[in-house]
Order: structure tokens, then C-alpha cells, then sequence
């Protein structure tokens, strides 16, 4: 609607005329779908943007592009100078002729148009009159979509002698966790949108190396997802340390489907960000924090993790860690935050789990099975 | 038209459904009233007045009933949910494992993610159409079948179509998206969730939250000159920094929240998932009636206008605050004050929405920390500011 509307009222022709590409009446570059095959692998560049997003390699998949946000009305100026050292309230910019003028502060904008909104093309769908004869199709050997398989209920044990697929330092985001840009294709395919896992993340013990960690069945470094594919086939679970506001950022829950279905166990983290919690939980990983924020530098490289005495879950209780260190044993204690009802999702394996069977046992005692 | 009505109420946000809202909006902010002895908030109103009729059914004793910011749990039931392209596949894959034939409550998907930049909108769309298609076929038919309103790629973004289509004052939405909060522009509770959460809510289930704190943001006074509504939330969110507004509702009220648009309004409340927070808020007025008129849902506005006191804080906390900044802490559990005729533009970053500075110290800034100066690409648009108004303004400085 904004995007008809501009072009009726000029707002689109004016940037147009200072050399303004139009893109897609989409999300494109504020998400990581931006292809910028000018620019050279590594090379550090700015850019400004009226977005609301800049952690690294957000845009345009570059962690080396630096991105800073203002208003439109700034974004414009900044691109008419073209450095980021502009004031555009106190100084000049020089004319093609040479003279030098100051840019005037933009006058109050209408938000209603004085000829109202113009309505777009029609894209809209409505829900189909005859539901039951609507067909969903998943093409079998698709790579894009796959249907789930619900993930395994608890089976009641403590989990002892646990590796550490990564312990990540500072900043971990849901694009960290789980990136978009060209990831974006597989957030229908499970398996295939894990080969991405963790990708972002700083790795504690080898601080150069982002997205990379110690397998610890054979001492190799690789990938995250490589090495999570790896314990995931031998039955092995795993564990996930992190820092301090540990999955900020979006909601997507990918960032708790993926580890889950690689055989996560726990993430333990020195504190996390809200949706990213009830993720993790609702995926039936178990979220939990340190009690003391700093026993997170007493987790070892090659330490093998247990977490005891899990069937005393309950609201508020502590949880006790055992730390297998290679040269000697230690013991921390971790806290939760959950609730009676999200206990019942680790037991389950997943919220998902109780719904399906509340929705089968209903169907049941409605006698429409 | 009128006679498929009946039928697009479903997934649409109409004036049936909103005075059902107001109804119920009414009756529990009435019955909260009885134990809690002190005026309510916005955000309170709508909490409230979106809480599942299990609270009032089980015993409690009565003070149980005064719910505690950052303790209880309360379960609440959505108006709407919002789902986009990239997120929303696995929505409806956890839909489809759920075995239901229709969703519960009125939901809409968006396609707007998978597209990417490369050259130019059409081209770019047309290619999307091409590589996406069997991702938007899946989206598309699962919708139709699970009385779901499809918004085909070109669309435009989730955040601005929802403003100008679904969003309503005193609402309560979830959306797997987390800038979903634009919607509090128009004075909705608007929240990001996991895909999971909004299956569960697409298939009848309350929606479960940690019951939020409040962020008091009491504006005074008018933008002028270069200062646009994104420097109030650019200004707000270097202040919280990124995990500052966690498990909180940013309530934003006063006499300069007035002189806002109600796209400038959703631009401040879409970025507020910088600081981690649940949602923002506006209270409702004349430039939300406005917005509303002119987008064709004027009966929406009619309803509003006729509610004003259930989509609006009490007046006594503004005037208690006023009188003295202390009383506050009654309300909210922090209070920020900007007055926005001496606000100056921010900028803010590299790699961080919180590391800010006004215009005024940004080339100091800039020379402090070796950035290069040159700029490589300007882009604006985008979900938080894609608005006429941002446009119009662009394009002033362009001319």
C-alpha cells in the first residue's frame, strides 16, 4: 500500500532521481538477504540503514560490514555525504558546481495522504470454502520442507558424563545459534537447516575460531553441526555453555529445534533472553543457568558434564552439576526457571508432545478415532 | 462482498471480534478493580483483560489475585497471530503434528522473508516466486485448508500489512516474529514468539507469560527539525541496552506521545525488541483514530473512540507523576523521561542497537574508534520505518 502510494505521490521518483535502487516489497537486506558480489570477501565497509538489527553479518552475511542505524531522514543525508562523519545540523556539503549548501532539516511529513492510501495489487488468499478437499503437499525428496517426527520423551535417567559440544563466549544471538541469510531456504527441513548450528558462536576455548569446536571423540576441530552430527549418530547427547543474555535476539525457535534434534541435552549459560528460553524449554532441552555466574570459568575444554537427581525437578529447586574435569571432580550448582507445567514438556520431550496427545485423547473420548 | 462476510470473519479482524474484545476487557478490568485499590495501567488494562478464564475460576484467596510482575505466571488468550514465510513453515509443521483441522482463532501468514535483494524489486520478487515455490505452495495450501489468510510474496512486510489490516487498540497478539511489538503503534499488545507458542495458541491453548514488569517512557514536549520518532527509541534503547527491557512492557505515555504519529508510534515499538522487551505501548488517540480512518476501518475507530478509557491508562498516574517523579515507582518499575523538543538525532552501532551517541558527538566517536568514514551503501525501509510519513520525509531531504 505505502509502495503504490509513494509512487502516486512522488516520494518514490525524488530518491529515485539521487540514484535510489527500488528493491522488493520485502524484508531483503534487513535479514541477511542481500547479495553483494561487489564487495571483496573480508573487506571492512560501512553502511547506514533505518533498520532496527546490526549485529555482525546481519545484512548481508559479512561480519567485517559495520552497520549503522539512524532515521530515514538521517540515512538520506548520510547518503548524500557519503561519510559517516556528517552533521547534517551543522555542516556543508559541495554542489556539483562547487558551491557548498547546507542540507534544510526535513519539514513535518503528512502521515495520512492527502489523497489517501492507494491499494496495491491484490495479493491477498482467503482460507478455501471446502477445506477437507485442500491437499498439503511435501514432496518426498524435497529439500526445503520436511515433515517432523516428534522428539524423544525423557526417559527418566540423569544425564551423566555429558561432552561439551561448545562452550561460547560473549554475545550469542538467535543469528549466532542459528544464522539466516542463505539459511533461510531450509527453515522447513529440520536436518537440513542444522548443518548450521551455532555457525556465529565464539568459541570460548579457541577464541579465533567462530563456529568451531573440539570433537571430543577424536581431538579433530570442525564445524559445530559436524561434530553434533557425529555424537548424534552414536547416541550421544551434549551440552551447550553459554554467556550472559545467551540467545538474544528473534524468536525463532530453529535455534532450540536444531541443537535438540542434534542431541542437545542442556544449555547452560550464566543467564538468557526471554523467547529463546521458553524455546529451549518448550523443544524439551533442559534451560538452566549458573548459580554463580562465575563457575562458568571452571567449565573445562574436555570436561564431561552430569546433571543428577533430574526426577526431583520442581519449581525453584536447584540443580546439582558435576563437573568431570580430566585431572579431578568438582561440583556447582545450577537454578531453572520453570513452572509445574513446563516440568511437564521436559518429561514429554517436548510441549508439542502434550498437545498432540491431549488433541488424540480428546479425539478419542469424542469418539472421532 | 457481502456475502462472503460471514465467511472471511474467520481470519479477519472485524468489528464483531473487537466488541467481544472491549466486552471482556470491560468485565475483568471491573472485577480486577475490586482488589487491586489503585489506578491501572495500559498495559495492565490489556493483560487483564486477556487473561483465560481459568484465573478466575480457581480458588484464590484474594490477594492471590494481585498479580506480581516477574513472579506469577498468568495465562492469557490472543486475539490474532501473525506468521511470516520463514518461521511460519515450521509453525505449521507443529500445527500439522498437532492433528487439527482449522486454526482456533484468526491467523495470518506473510510471505516477505525468503525474498532476496539482488538487483531490483520486480526482478528480485519474480526470482523468489521461482526458487521459493514450493515453499510458498506448501504456505499457501495449508492456509486455505486450515482457514488461515495467505499474503502472497510482494505483499510487503508482515509488521506494516498487520498495521494497516489486522492490528486494533486494546488487542492482544502473538507473532513468530520479533518485531512483531509494531503493532503497538496502534495501542495492541504485540509479542514475539516461538513457533511452537503460536501453534499451541492456533490450536485453541492459552498462551502462557511470565506476568510482565512495566518501563514507564514519559515523553513531553514535540520532534522538531532532523529528530524523528526512531531517535526516541534509538535514544531509549542506548540508555536499557539490548537486555535492558527483558521480561518487561515498555508503557510510553504523556503529552508528547500525542504530537507522534501512529506509524512514528510503531516504529518506536518495533524496535523495543532491541532491548529484549515482551512488547511497547502507546495509548490510544487521536493519531491512532486517524490512522485508522483513513485505512478504511472506520468502524474500528468508532468502536475505540467509544472505549477510550479501556485503551488509555488511568489519568492519575500521569498527573501523580507529574506532580512528583517518585510516584512512579507505584506503577512502573522504572521511569524514563525524555523531552523530545530538545531530543537530538542518534545513531547507533556498528554490530549493536544499543551503542549509541547523538549526532552532535558522532565524528568524535568515529575518530576515538578508527571507523572508517566512507559509506558504502545507504539503505532505509524495512519493517520499523517504512511508513508514508518516514518516506515523505526521506524524500524531503532528497530534494
Amino acid at each position: 500500500m505505502i509502495r503504490a502510494t509513494i509512487e502516486r505521490d512522488g516520494q518514490m521518483q525524488l530518491l529515485k532521481d539521487i540514484g535510489a535502487n527500488v528493491l522488493a516489497n520485502a524484508c531483503g537486506p534487513c535479514i541477511g538477504q542481500w547479495n553483494r558480489p561487489e564487495l571483496k570477501r573480508g573487506e571492512p565497509n560501512i553502511i547506514v540503514t533505518s533498520y532496527n538489527r546490526n549485529f555482525p553479518g546481519r545484512n548481508d552475511g559479512r561480519r567485517e560490514t559495520m552497520n549503522f542505524i539512524g532515521s530515514p531522514e538521517l540515512v538520506i543525508a548520510f547518503a548524500l555525504a557519503g561519510r559517516l562523519s556528517f552533521n547534517p545540523l551543522k555542516d556543508t556539503l559541495v554542489a556539483n558546481d562547487g558551491t557548498k549548501f547546507k542540507l534544510n532539516p526535513p519539514k513535518t511529513a503528512p502521515e495520512i495522504p492527502e489523497n489517501g492510501f492507494e491499494d496495491s495489487m491484490d495479493t491477498y488468499v482467503a482460507p478455501a470454502d471446502d477445506p477437507d478437499s485442500v491437499k498439503i503437499i511435501i514432496n518426498k525428496d524435497s529439500n526445503r520442507l520436511q515433515l517432523l517426527e516428534p522428539f524423544t520423551k525423557w526417559n527418566g535417567k540423569d544425564f551423566e558424563n555429558l561432552p561439551i559440544l561448545a562452550k561460547v563466549k560473549g554475545k550469542c544471538t538467535t543469528d549466532h545459534i542459528s544464522p539466516a541469510g542463505p539459511w533461510l531456504m531450509y527453515r522447513g527441513h529440520l536436518d537440513k537447516l542444522s548443518d548450521n548450528l551455532l555457525l556465529g558462536a565464539v568459541n570460548a576455548y579457541h577464541e579465533g575460531k567462530i563456529g568451531m569446536g573440539k570433537d571430543m571423540l577424536n581431538s579433530k576441530i570442525e564445524s559445530f553441526a559436524h561434530i553434533a552430527r557425529e555424537y548424534k549418530e552414536k547416541g550421544l547427547k551434549w551440552i551447550i555453555i553459554g554467556d550472559e543474555n545467551y540467545g538474544e535476539g528473534s524468536s525463532r525457535e530453529h535455534a532450540a529445534m536444531t541443537p535438540r534434534y542434534l542431541g542437545c541435552a542442556a544449555v547452560i549459560v550464566k543467564s538468557f533472553a526471554r523467547i529463546h528460553e521458553t524455546n529451549l524449554k518448550k523443544q524439551g532441552i533442559l534451560a538452566l543457568t549458573f548459580s554463580n555466574p562465575l563457575d562458568y570459568d571452571k567449565i573445562m575444554e574436555d570436561d564431561r558434564i552430569s546433571l543428577v537427581n533430574l526426577d526431583e525437578l520442581k519449581p525453584n529447586s536447584s540443580i546439582k552439576c558435576i563437573l568431570n574435569h580430566t585431572n579431578g571432580v568438582e561440583t556447582i550448582t545450577l537454578n531453572h526457571s520453570y513452572n509445574e507445567s513446563q516440568i511437564e514438556w521436559f518429561r514429554a520431550g517436548s510441549a508439542l508432545n502434550i498437545l498432540r496427545s491431549n488433541e488424540e485423547k480428546g479425539a478419542v473420548d469424542k469418539g472421532t478415532k | 462482498m457481502s456475502n462472503i462476510v460471514q465467511k472471511i470473519e474467520a481470519e479477519n479482524t472485524t468489528t464483531n471480534l473487537i466488541g467481544r474484545v472491549y466486552q471482556k476487557l470491560q468485565n475483568n478490568i471491573l472485577k480486577y478493580r475490586k482488589v487491586i485499590d489503585r489506578p491501572l495501567t495500559l498495559s495492565e488494562k490489556i493483560l487483564i483483560g486477556h487473561l483465560d478464564k481459568s484465573f478466575y475460576s480457581s480458588s484464590h484467596g484474594d490477594n492471590d489475585l494481585v498479580l506480581q510482575p516477574s513472579k506469577d505466571y498468568v495465562l492469557l488468550n490472543p486475539d490474532r497471530v501473525a506468521l511470516q514465510d520463514v518461521t511460519g513453515q515450521m509453525t505449521i509443521l507443529q500445527f500439522i503434528q498437532a492433528g487439527l483441522k482449522r486454526t482456533a482463532i484468526p491467523t495470518t501468514v506473510h510471505c516477505d522473508h525468503l525474498i532476496q535483494a539482488r538487483v531490483e524489486g520486480k526482478s528480485d520478487t519474480k526470482a523468489a516466486l521461482y526458487e521459493n515455490n514450493e515453499v510458498y505452495k506448501f504456505l499457501e495450501s495449508a492456509s486455505r485448508k486450515y482457514g488461515i489468510g495467505f499474503w502472497r510474496p510482494g505483499s510487503g512486510i508482515i509488521h506494516q500489512v498487520v498495521l494497516e489490516n489486522y492490528a486494533f487498540p486494546g488487542g492482544l497478539m502473538i507473532g513468530t516474529d520479533s518485531h512483531t511489538p509494531n503493532a503497538g503503534g496502534l495501542g495492541m499488545l504485540a509479542m514475539g514468539v516461538g513457533g511452537l507458542d503460536a501453534a499451541e495458541v492456533m490450536a485453541g491453548l492459552p498462551w502462557e507469560i511470565l506476568y510482565p514488569k512495566r518501563i514507564g517512557v514519559y515523553l513531553k514536549g514535540k520532534l522538531n527539525g532532523w529528530t524523528a520518532p526512531k531517535d526516541i527509541i534509538l535514544y531509549v534503547t542506548s540508555k536499557l541496552t539490548v537486555s535492558g527491557g527483558t521480561n518487561a512492557i515498555v508503557e510510553y505515555f504523556g503529552p508528547g506521545a500525542k504530537t507522534i504519529s501512529c506509524t512514528g508510534k510503531a516504529t518506536i515499538t518495533n524496535m523495543g525488541a532491541e532491548i529484549g522487551a515482551t512488547c511497547s505501548v502507546f495509548p490510544y488517540d487521536n493519531a491512532m483514530e486517524t490512522y485508522l480512518r483513513s485505512t478504511k476501518r472506520g468502524s474500528i475507530a468508532d468502536l475505540a473512540d467509544k472505549y477510550r478509557n479501556l485503551l488509555t491508562p488511568d489519568s492519575e498516574i500521569e498527573q501523580e507523576i507529574e506532580e512528583n517523579r517518585d510516584n512512579a515507582i507505584k506503577y512502573f518499575d522504572q521511569l524514563i523521561e525524555i523531552n523530545l523538543s530538545e531530543l537530538e538525532p542518534y545513531i547507533v552501532g556498528p554490530h549493536s542497537p544499543d551503542l549509541g551517541r547523538p549526532i552532535s558527538k558522532m565524528a568524535e566517536d568515529l575518530r576515538n574508534n578508527n571507523y572508517i568514514d566512507a559509506i558504502s551503501v545507504s539503505l532505509i525501509g524495512s519493517c520499523t520505518n517504512s511508513s508514508y510519513e518516514d518516506m515523505s520525509r526521506a524524500a524531503d531531504v532528497a530534494k
